[in-house]
């Protein structure tokens, strides 16, 4: 997995290219820990292109979810397909987290609820 | 089904190691894809295996080193995927779903691998024998 950071309007932009799976999974906590460490508290992460991913992908995106909740910061998710999608649906997270469309959508949920 | 319907692709045993796990997908999902298999089929696999192996690997030694089984074989429409350890038993088969409409903050992190498995796969079937945790996964084929 290879993560491309950018910033835009406040929020810290992941995006995910390859699979995130067990193997991978440690990369993407070291990232985020890394992150909230420096005082980022807003994040979008784009899984345009993920094109893999498991329970332990599934299991460090909760955690990061938590990790923000209990610093007030929020969490956008955006570009699920594929199997990463169906992996979300099955496990029923596609109606509990706070999932959009593209980048934009994302960012514009994150600046909602700063409002 | 008879026997001789049925051909193993692969069979290989592995150190039930986290640091093992690349290396089991590599030659597994390349058994797979030389049998013909590919895009959302070998993806669905894949995530299969995963989740099966690393289910051993975190819970079947407590505190000690161990190895599994990995046997692949062709069944009618598809292959039938045997993980067999010496671990402690355990049957992921009764492992209860995870509440669906949980909100997310209440969702425990872990038990979910289980769920995949029986909901990607056409079935899953535990049975402890000789000392040993066998599951067999069975994955049908939707693509030609």
């Amino acid at each position: 997995m290879e993560i491309t950071e950018r910033h835009e309007q406040g929020a810290t932009i992941a995006l995910l290219t390859g699979k995130m799976d067990a193997e991978s999974v440690p990369v993407f906590n070291q990232w985020f820990d890394d992150r909230m460490a420096a005082g980022h508290t807003r994040f979008v992460l784009d899984f345009g292109g993920i094109s893999y991913l498991s329970s332990a992908g599934l299991r460090a995106v909760l955690s990061a979810g938590k990790m923000l909740d209990k610093q007030q910061g929020h969490l956008a998710i955006c570009g699920l397909y594929g199997l990463a999608r169906q992996v979300f649906q099955v496990s029923g997270l596609l109606d509990v987290l706070p999932i959009r469309p593209g980048v934009a959508e994302s960012l514009a949920a994150l600046q909602e609820t700063s409002a | 089904m008879s026997p001789e319907h049925s051909r193993t692709l692969f069979q290989q045993c592995f150190a039930a190691e986290m640091t093992e796990l690349p290396r089991i997908k590599t030659l597994v999902l390349d058994a797979l894809g030389q049998a013909g298999w590919c895009g959302d089929d070998l993806g669905r696999f894949e995530l299969v295996l995963e989740e099966g192996v690393v289910n051993i690997v975190t819970y079947a030694y407590p505190g000690k080193s161990g190895e599994v089984m990995v046997t692949l074989s062709t069944i009618e429409g598809g292959v039938l995927l045997r993980l067999e350890d010496t671990g402690i038993p355990f049957d992921p088969v009764a492992v209860p779903a995870p509440d669906l409409d949980a909100p997310a903050d209440d969702r425990p992190l872990g038990g979910q691998g289980v769920y995949l498995m029986k909901q990607l796969s056409s079935g899953v079937a535990y049975r402890r024998e000789m000392e040993k945790n066998v599951l067999d996964v069975v994955m049908k084929r939707t693509l030609n």
